[in-house]
């Protein structure tokens, strides 16, 4: 008996998919784009300029720097929160007292609705009262402007997204780890190998399927930061992490420049797929165990 | 601040038949008409204002040996005083002398029209580039690097202001601000006093910010009359003394100043006169660049990256070309 190579049933039960995603990402994506070639004023303006934005993009020193912070938010926050992850779920893995709790605690940040995590982050970064100050003085140390402070603002940013993000990948390293074959590790326990050598030869290559998802998922967030800047900075200070999306909002709905900050999405767009692209192909290889 | 943008694109309609027609017209603050009025038609009503006042901590100025009656008149006296009002952790101000949030053009504003600025000249172009706008950021950058400040920034002081939580001697707020604070030290609302700033002894402007809401009727409206019903209904004597009492929302008629005022002699004279002096942003459909470069300029002056000419001058340029970009 032939097996049909397509069952219009199948297509007909992942149809609601489709459209959600057809009418809610697709399409808009497709006007984002159109936008960005015209300069569209929310209102009733809506002309065709040609690359006159994109063109525009590269001249304006904000957008720029807008690039340039991104860019630094992105590899400060990718690298340790997936390190640190891996860290934490191989440790998470083991049989110690209280990790079903540990795992909860480090997992709650991610959960939490960035405003509330941005409202908790600034009490605790506040110069004159906050918690972080607080404890340094305690120690004798110097209290810190942080946020206020153009050199430390992006950093604690960044302090604060890994925080949030690391219980996630934490998790997704948790059923990675899981997968790997018991066995693997009982021959190299035979042969002598040390926990070093076993996490270093057996663990990450064989997480690497999962890496490679956390990197990208990591990398459309991490490029995508807008939510702690606009809540707990503002873009400042004097524009310090200031980002693209940030510089979105700000031309798109606070100016209603909407065509020019339509071009900023459709560079963020492209950045992230080049990006994803280069994922795909230099990171995916490894052992998919699934 | 997007008055002229609703305007300009036809989204408002303008009230002027109404307006014509209507008996408590005269009886509305000039300031509250003039935030509406974009090209010689009105396209709203102010009905709720929010006037910025000086305002200071009487306690503190006693703390601190000054005159809890005789707060600063001139720049130079509060130049004086705001360095004796602060206290500090090592170099960490916890309590501001005067209140300076980083990014706030609502402050600085108000200092560069007490030195005889406008936003707009007679051809309707930004002026801030222009000597009034440089010797108010000058003033303003010297004070902040005295470090008489607390760190704050304007979302921050809108959504909960360092005075309001008793971290600031001196400081322009708004009504709201000062309800926090009521709100928050009931027994306090006797230690803060009002008063008006000028450049100098012989410069007597005075100014503070002013923006308000409004009441605008969409130019799609298909019962465009029952709208103007409602607003008129709301802008009538009771209802808007209906509304202060229940919101504390400051009124915006004039037929209303001794009532108001007799509530609370102090305050109340200093928010109406807010609203009467009170300076919002221009009627233009580029404010929210306009604001962003000022915004700018005042960080990279702040933050010592340009001199306050330097980066007045850099961001006019910057906003002159964005304004040509944005068309």
């Amino acid at each position: 008996m032939g097996i049909k190579k397509h069952d219009g049933i199948g297509h007909l039960m992942v149809l609601p998919t489709y459209l959600v995603y057809f009418l809610f990402i697709f399409i808009p994506v497709v006007m984002t784009i159109w936008l960005g070639f015209t300069n569209n004023d929310l209102f009733t303006r809506s002309e065709f300029v040609g690359l006159a934005n994109f063109v525009r993009l590269f001249g304006d020193a904000v957008f720029l720097k807008a690039l340039k912070n991104t860019a630094i938010y992105s590899l400060g926050t990718i690298i340790p929160q997936i390190v640190l992850a891996l860290l934490l779920a191989n440790s998470l893995n083991q049989r110690i007292p209280g990790r079903k709790t540990l795992r909860l605690a480090f997992y709650l940040p991610y959960v939490v609705s960035m405003v509330s995590v941005s409202m908790l982050w600034l009490w605790i970064y506040e110069p004159a009262t906050g918690v972080l100050n607080q404890t340094m003085r305690s120690l004798g140390l110097p209290a810190m402007r942080w946020l206020y402070d153009q050199d430390l603002a992006l950093a604690s940013l960044i302090i604060m997204g890994v925080w949030k993000m690391t219980g996630y990948n934490m998790v997704i390293y948790l059923a990675g780890l899981q997968q790997i074959p018991a066995h693997l590790y009982e021959a190299a326990d035979m042969d002598g190998a040390s926990a070093l050598s076993k996490f270093s030869r057996i663990t990450v290559p064989l997480v690497q399927p999962t890496t490679f998802f956390l990197f990208v998922i990591n990398t459309i967030q991490s490029f995508s930061v807008f939510e702690q800047v606009n809540i707990m900075t503002e873009g400042g200070p004097n524009n310090a992490t200031t980002t693209i999306v940030h510089q979105l909002y700000t031309r798109g709905f606070e100016e209603f420049q909407m065509g020019y900050a339509s071009s900023m999405g459709v560079f963020l767009l492209g950045l992230i797929f080049v990006l994803t692209v280069l994922n795909f192909r230099y990171g995916r290889q490894g052992y998919d165990l699934m | 601040m997007h008055v002229a943008l609703y305007a300009a694109n036809g989204v408002y309609m303008p009230l002027n038949d109404y307006f014509d027609q209507w008996s408590g017209f005269d009886d509305v603050a000039q300031s509250m008409l003039n935030v509406s009025l974009y090209e010689g038609l009105y396209y709203g009503l102010a009905y709720h204002p929010d006037p910025y006042v000086w305002a200071y901590r009487k306690d503190y100025f006693r703390d601190a040996g000054l005159d809890p009656d005789n707060p600063p008149d001139t720049w130079a006296e509060l130049a004086r005083v705001a360095p004796q009002l602060t206290m500090r952790e090592g170099s960490i101000v916890t309590r501001a002398g005067y209140l300076m949030p980083i990014n706030d053009f609502l402050t600085f504003v108000p200092m560069a029209v007490m030195n005889g600025a406008q936003f707009l000249n007679d051809e309707g172009q930004p002026t801030f580039n222009g000597s009034e706008w440089i010797e108010a950021l000058e003033f303003m950058t010297d004070l902040y690097k005295e470090n008489v400040s607390i760190d704050t920034m304007m979302a921050q002081e809108w959504s909960s202001s360092a005075f309001a939580k008793g971290n600031a001697a001196i400081a322009q707020v708004s009504s709201a601000m000062l309800a926090q604070f009521f709100a928050a030290y009931p027994d306090k609302v006797d230690e803060v006093g009002y008063f008006t700033l000028h450049k100098d002894e012989e410069a007597m402007t005075t100014s503070n910010w002013n923006g308000a809401w409004l009441y605008s009727i969409a130019s799609a409206s298909k019962n465009k009359d029952l709208a103007w019903s409602f607003i008129e209904e709301w802008m009538s004597p009771e209802e808007v003394w209906a509304a202060y009492q229940a919101t504390g929302n400051v009124p915006v008629l004039n037929s209303m100043r001794d009532q108001f005022t007799a509530v609370n002699p102090e305050l109340n004279a200093a928010l109406f006169e807010g609203v009467k002096t009170g300076l919002g942003a221009p009627l233009v459909t580029w404010a929210p660049i306009l604001f962003r470069h000022l915004e700018s300029a005042m960080a990279e002056a702040y933050y010592g990256e340009k001199g306050p000419a330097q980066a007045l001058s850099d961001n006019y340029a910057a906003l002159l070309d964005e304004i040509e970009k944005a068309k």
